[in-house]
């Protein structure tokens, strides 16, 4: 397994939902207990602040200091006897001037604070919270003090019982939120299956209206995909297919020629064997070079789309097949205007060498081949046979020859021509020659459509 | 035996035809199915090879068509069509073999030694005739054990009648089951060879039926 195997949606969505839920969660806590401890205090400050004023209001009914002394152990354990969990343990002491009027059993003999008001100090024991009111009607100063103890006891209770039911809820949301995010990913992983299940030359498309919205896309692309990759492999089978059976036929004649070069009883059957090995040998390696440019064709992306000079191309093809045209009496005549379009040369190169060959192909002796270049693309037109017009259809046709010729040809050149004609967005036309008779091809290139319009699939 | 081989590709139409006369076959080579179709109606062949995707009459056509007709010569199918389905329909159309190109020269002539003999009625391939014996895929004959020295024509004159052993020949079938179109007979050529297959095998072997033709009597 890669890196990769730990990229997975599902464990992106599970650790953002749940960091998310926790980090919210311990807010609420943490706020919680702030906004608990403030109230609290608040509240536990109020009664302080009461419990002075209450005292000072009755200070008459309380004792003096000195008359029992007994219990003066400040020192000791001053913390009053409990009767409920909550019972804040307070002490005080009610002063005039310097004399201590009063104070509660537990109360030090000595000022509990300096100063007026709040304060809190720690004195070994604990934590206290003070409270110290001076009345000025009747000159006496209430110091009330109040163990934190047990505010802090009491916000912690209820911080406590904030975040017990997170304890509880807690699993159970995250089993949901796992739960939640395993049934909406549940498509995707129907669309998953659905394509490991299939045979590898099961290409139909998906169904892009069954699959979610947000994978929609996805599916549509990969049917574009198999749509590509099925014509790729019928392609790939196509040429198979036709490598098997249509080079049977030249190996066959290879065999049977070499069998009889083998057996020969004289010379000059062994020099007819030969020759007539040559020529097979000739036609085969033509059909094979055609097959691979046709399999080539159909493989290629896109042409190099480059500036090509038609004339100078047609230049080109024609004075390589000079020679052959001197050798078979053909007459081969160039018409060019200069003619620039956009194009692939070699692609271009090839389909003009194959009308050129054809022309010369099927011209006998005496006759005329002319090639003309002009802005509207160019022609080739010859002085041969010809196509009949009911024939011209299944001409382009792979293989398809014409019934009842002795020339050498594969059936592909045509079809190489079509298809590097329709890479270049270009048509060819099929007509009899000008002068009537004879076959004249044109390549009639589209002025709007740029070259590799024909998506290259 | 006389082949007639019908295929429209050049080169191997040639090699095929030179290939199987150097075997002394007598070979007719038509590159479509209407000349086929005519060759069948004007001479007599032992056996014919059939390229099915031929020009004019395929060959599937030109088949059903002679066997509609009642012609009965064994045909072996050489194609390059390899399919189940063009096999069966194939033999299903009345061919006796069907063979996918490429094929080596041996195995055809073998094969049209075998549908051959089916075709004549025999199951052995060597003919058994009293003394004699003739053994087609060797070209041999032996007469008492003893090798007899033939040459391809009066090889070729033998085996027509031994075939036909208890029929009576004309002139005209025995000259068209041994020659091809390449070479007409001259006319007293048939008598020449059956005058020295009378003296390589003894005179009363071969019986002549006066202005009828020749026959060897069943053994």
């Amino acid at each position: 397994m890669t890196d990769t195997h730990w990229f997975s949606l599902r464990r992106r969505l599970l650790i953002l939902l749940f960091g998310g839920v926790a980090v919210c969660w311990t807010a609420t806590l943490v706020w919680s207990y702030f906004d608990a401890h403030h109230e609290i205090d608040e509240l536990f400050d109020a009664q302080l602040a009461q419990t002075a004023q209450a005292l000072l209001a009755q200070r008459h009914q309380l004792r003096r200091p000195g008359d029992d002394d007994e219990e003066d152990d400040r020192d000791g354990d001053h913390r009053p006897s409990i009767a409920h969990p909550y019972q804040s343990r307070v002490i005080f002491q009610i002063w005039q001037a310097d004399q201590l009027l009063l104070r509660s059993p537990q109360a030090p003999t000595t000022p509990l604070v300096a100063t007026d008001g709040f304060s809190e100090s720690n004195d070994g024991h604990g934590r206290w919270r003070y409270y110290s009111q001076w009345d000025a009607e009747h000159h006496h100063r209430v110091q009330v003090a109040e163990d934190q103890h047990d505010r802090h006891q009491l916000i912690a209770k209820i911080v406590l019982r904030l975040a017990l039911p997170a304890l509880v809820i807690l699993p159970l949301l995250g089993a949901w939120v796992w739960l939640a995010i395993r049934r909406g990913l549940q498509p995707l992983d129907a669309v998953a299956a659905e394509i490991a299940t299939r045979a590898p030359d099961r290409l139909t498309p998906l169904s892009p209206a069954r699959a979610p919205t947000e994978i929609r896309p996805l599916a549509e692309a990969l049917n574009t995909l198999f749509a590509r990759v099925e014509e790729a492999i019928a392609n790939e089978r196509r040429f198979t297919a036709d490598a098997a059976h249509e080079l049977r036929t030249p190996l066959a004649a290879l065999a049977a020629q070499a069998q009889v070069a083998v057996q020969a009883r004289n010379d000059e059957e062994r020099r007819h064997a030969m020759a007539q090995l040559a020529t097979s040998l000739r036609r085969t390696t033509r059909l094979v070079d055609q097959m691979l440019t046709l399999a080539r064709l159909d493989h290629d992306g896109a042409p190099k789309a480059t500036q090509v000079r038609l004339d100078v191309l047609a230049e080109e093809i024609c004075a390589f097949y000079g020679p052959l045209a001197i050798e078979k009496q053909i007459g081969l005549e160039l018409v060019a205007k200069p003619v620039s379009i956009g194009g692939d040369a070699d692609m271009l190169s090839v389909l003009l060498r194959n009308l050129v060959d054809n022309a010369l192909r099927y011209t006998p002796s005496g006759g005329q081949v002319i090639v003309e270049v002009d802005d509207d693309g160019l022609s080739v037109e010859d002085s041969g046979p010809g196509i009949p017009a009911e024939e011209r259809a299944r001409i382009f046709d792979r293989f398809y020859r014409l019934a009842g010729q002795d020339c050498e040809g594969s059936g592909l050149g045509l079809s190489i021509v079509l298809r590097i004609a329709e890479r270049h967005g270009a048509q060819v036309l099929l007509a009899t020659g000008d002068s009537g008779s004879g076959l004249k091809v044109s390549l009639r290139l589209a002025a709007s459509a740029p070259p590799g319009s024909d998506d290259a699939s | 035996m006389r082949i007639l081989l019908v295929e429209d590709d050049p080169q191997l139409g040639d090699g095929l035809t030179v290939g199987l006369r150097q075997l002394d076959y007598a070979v007719d080579w038509v590159k479509d199915g209407i000349s086929a179709d005519a060759a069948l109606a004007t001479d007599s062949y032992g056996v014919m090879i059939l390229d099915l995707g031929l020009p004019r009459m395929s060959g599937m056509d030109l088949l059903a068509k002679i066997r509609d007709r009642g012609l009965d010569l064994p045909v072996l199918i050489l194609t390059a069509r390899d399919s189940l389905a063009d096999k069966v329909a194939g033999f299903d159309s009345g061919a006796d073999d069907f063979l996918v190109k490429p094929v080596a020269l041996e195995e055809l002539v073998a094969r049209i030694r075998a549908i051959a003999r089916r075709a004549a009625g025999r199951a052995l391939p060597i003919i058994r005739h009293g003394r004699l014996t003739l053994d087609p895929a060797s070209h041999t004959v032996h007469l008492d054990d003893q090798p007899v020295d033939l040459s391809a024509r009066e090889f070729a004159v033998l085996q027509t009648l031994l075939e036909n052993a208890g029929r009576v020949l004309t002139r005209g079938q025995i000259e068209s089951t041994i020659y091809d179109w390449r070479d007409e007979p001259e006319s007293n050529v048939l008598e020449v060879h059956i005058h020295y297959l009378r003296k390589k095998l003894g005179s009363d072997l071969i019986k002549t039926l006066r202005g009828v033709g020749y026959t060897i009597a069943k053994p």
